[in-house]
């Protein structure tokens, strides 16, 4: 997928129709939006996320005012209408869609906007739009992978904590196709459901009954994951409404302070989670592995007290074992050539020492055990690692009850404020954080195969009454051959199920392989990235043999993350390359589109990503600001401008730390027009 | 440790009919996807109903 155009009518600021020309991909493959805080850089990104699906992104103020109010007094009801067109190509097509709102619907449902997708052929757009706009334009960019590669760099970093595996897992999904996968298992699905209650017409009591819990389960678990779904965009949705809270109480001037220091808190807990979560995993891999130790003192004394009273009474090593003894009589000679008759002596005595002396296996049992015991001298230094590994965890766990303490009593300063839209806003937040705590303990029992009637344990119960249906006997061949197709269908269920963890795991590696190609061009440390088993991004230090979580800054963290996203646009060009056993799966040119990039990255980073972006995905967009843009984001980036634009921002008066002109490669360009109206023009450089 | 197997290999140890339906389930939703307007569910079923007799 290429951005080819977009051209905005009334979204926001930008007046009338503006457009905007993106480069294509090839040697000069970026283009650049000048702009400062304050004259539409945002606005221009929410123009992409609300065309594509229309929605805006968390941090774009007043999402329902598309129509400016001052436009909307100026313009009679009818007449006035915000429109975003945007033009791109996809898989080898051409298409153009074409998302509008009128100011009536504005002020009745803002959420209802009129949505067109249309083919582009010979470069005239097909009269005839898409059925299913939508749901096209769902398969050609689904808003997972939007939300990923249309991104506000400040806040980046946050892909990188803990709690966003699931965006990671999920943006993996999609853009790699596994979706495919998924939605052909649902079709499959309903075979299965179809074939059942045409079986059950066959069936005896047994069966039936046998056919009528599998649909229960089925619908079980349909509401279960139904309800799992709903659960989870909650918790989005909250977290979003928290996020905005906390934007609302930064701006107030009575709770800024406090709520900085929130924030600040609140990263620091989220560093601590993840070190939290590696200790756990530490002290998991050190119990499976030598956790018996610690558990086996006694046992260990005992067998230490047994081997030295058997090397005390001279039983080990033993001086002769029964099988030597055994052998020479076997033989008939003894050692010293006496032959051994029948009723000898010498035979007689031999079999007194074969009476007596240690059995071989024994022998050989005992000095394995006094071997085993001696390596088990080590115990004092595992228990004294475990302690250590154990005394560290309660450390931080320590450490974030303490900052949980810090914010409560930020909590508890907000609401002593003399300010009523603070506390407001505080009540608010407490409640939005106790519901999303609600929703992280029903998800949790929902997902633990510990509860009955969890999914996991229902999942369990649908593949047993599965084998039972199909093992049940069938009355006439008609049943007999329903019975096989349904069972048919639901092994290919299975399978399907398998093959999608299979690709998951197998992308996993794919794209381990990239991120750490890409983290070792960027990074100046001698850190090493990588996605765990959980989707988790990690960021490691190797010291001697072992590997260390490392716990990062927030500009490290977005550098993180942008490495992570390249890598994701990265493997998604190759996907053609990585075999697969079902063709065809998704993949492809897809761009990247940033707001703000490189604001919490120091100069000597800002240059690196600027020089590495251009190379990683094929298609570039950058909306920056001048301070962002001078030294060497310019000096890394010029050579791959494409198309170059700047916001011309109109208003009665500059915004504080604006300035009034931009310098751009040694050209001056007005970027504020002193103007009784507010609006942004967008001019091409 | 043993290496998991691969989605080619879970693929091809599945009988022949379940390969059948698997490719179809995929090109039927492939299709809808494309703007197709047949019905993926009643096309997969009497897909199913022709090859497993």
């Amino acid at each position: 997928m290429i951005l080819r155009k977009i051209v905005l009518s009334n979204f926001r600021q930008f007046r009338d129709k503006q457009e905007i020309v993106f480069a294509p991909p090839g040697e000069k493959n970026v283009t650049v939006v000048h702009a400062e805080n304050g004259f539409g850089k945002t606005a221009l990104l929410n123009a992409l996320h609300w065309g594509f699906w229309g929605k805006t992104t968390i941090d774009f103020s007043k999402p329902y005012s598309i129509i400016t109010d001052h436009l909307a007094t100026e313009c009679s009801l009818r007449d006035t209408e915000a429109s975003v067109e945007i033009w791109y190509s996809h898989q080898e097509e051409e298409f153009y869609l074409k998302r509008s709102l009128t100011l009536a619907q504005q002020r009745t449902d803002p959420k209802k906007t009129n949505i067109q997708l249309h083919k582009v052929v010979h470069g005239a757009v097909e009269q005839k739009p898409y059925k299913s706009s939508e749901y096209t334009i769902e398969t050609h960019l689904p808003q997972a992978m939007g939300d990923m590669f249309f991104f506000n760099g400040e806040n980046l970093d946050q892909l990188s904590l803990d709690k966003n595996a699931h965006q990671i897992k999920e943006a993996i999904f999609k853009v790699l196709g596994l979706e495919l996968l998924e939605s052909a298992e649902l079709i499959a699905k309903d075979s299965v459901s179809v074939l059942s209650s045409e079986l059950r017409k066959y069936s005896n009591d047994i069966g039936q009954s046998l056919i009528d819990n599998l649909v229960r389960c089925e619908n079980e678990l349909a509401n279960l994951n139904t309800r799992k779904c709903e659960l989870e965009k909650n918790l989005d949705a909250i977290e979003k409404d928290i996020k905005w809270i906390e934007n609302e109480l930064e701006l107030n001037n009575e709770s800024r302070l406090a709520q900085q220091r929130r924030r600040d808190i609140q990263r620091n807990i989220d560093s601590l989670v993840t070190h939290i979560a590696d200790k756990e995993e530490e002290i998991g891999k050190f119990i499976s592995s030598r956790g018996y130790y610690l558990f086996a003192d006694d046992l260990v004394f005992a067998g230490r007290s047994a081997v030295q009273e058997l090397e005390r009474d001279g039983k080990i090593p033993a001086k002769f074992t029964s099988t030597v003894l055994q052998d020479i009589m076997d033989s008939g000679r003894c050692i010293c050539s006496t032959d051994l008759n029948a009723h000898s002596e010498c035979r007689q005595s031999i079999q007194l020492l074969i009476d007596a002396a240690a059995d071989k296996s024994m022998d050989e049992a005992a000095q394995t055990i006094k071997s085993a015991l001696s390596s088990l001298s080590a115990i004092d230094g595992y228990k004294d690692e475990f302690t250590e590994l154990k005394d560290r965890y309660d450390e931080l766990k320590r450490d974030r009850t303490q900052l949980e303490n810090e914010l409560n009593e930020v909590s508890r300063k907000i609401m002593q404020l003399d300010d009523e839209d603070a506390q407001n806003l505080e009540g608010q937040l407490e409640v939005k954080k106790e519901k999303g705590r609600e929703c992280d303990r029903e998800i949790a029992n929902l997902c633990d195969p510990r509860i009955p009637g969890s999914i996991p344990n229902r999942e369990k119960l649908r593949d047993s009454l599965n084998d039972q249906i199909s093992a049940a006997e069938q009355s006439n061949d008609a049943a007999k051959r329903l019975s096989r197709q349904r069972e048919a269908t639901e092994h290919a269920r299975k399978v399907m199920r398998d093959m999608i963890n299979a690709e998951k795991e197998d992308l996993r590696t794919h794209l381990n392989n990239e991120i750490s190609n890409e983290y070792s061009r960027i990074m100046l440390h001698d850190y090493k990235a990588r996605l765990s088993s959980g989707f988790r991004l990690e960021v490691c230090k190797e010291i001697g043999s072992e590997s260390q979580t490392v716990g990062l800054s927030t500009g490290q963290r977005q550098i993180t993350s942008l490495v992570f996203i390249a890598a994701l646009v990265k493997l998604a060009r190759r996907r053609k390359e990585i075999p697969t056993i079902i063709k065809d799966l998704w993949g492809g040119d897809f761009p990247m589109v940033m707001d703000s990039p490189f604001g919490q990255l120091g100069d000597t980073y800002r240059g690196r990503i600027a020089k590495w972006l251009p190379t990683v995905a094929p298609q570039v967009v950058i909306f920056v600001s001048d301070s962002q843009w001078r030294g060497p984001v310019e000096e890394s980036v010029e050579q791959k401008i494409g198309t170059e634009y700047i916001l011309e921002y109109h208003a009665k008066e500059l915004k504080s730390n604006a300035s009034q002109k931009a310098v751009i490669r040694g050209n001056v360009f007005d970027q504020f027009i002193e103007d009784s109206e507010e609006f942004t023009k967008i001019r091409t450089i | 440790m043993d290496q998991k197997p691969s989605s080619k290999e879970i693929f091809i140890s599945a009988d022949d009919a379940v390969q059948k339906i698997i490719i179809k389930a995929v090109e039927l939703e492939r299709s809808k996807r494309g703007g197709e307007g047949k019905n993926p569910k009643s096309e997969l079923l009497k897909h199913i109903k022709e090859i497993v007799s």
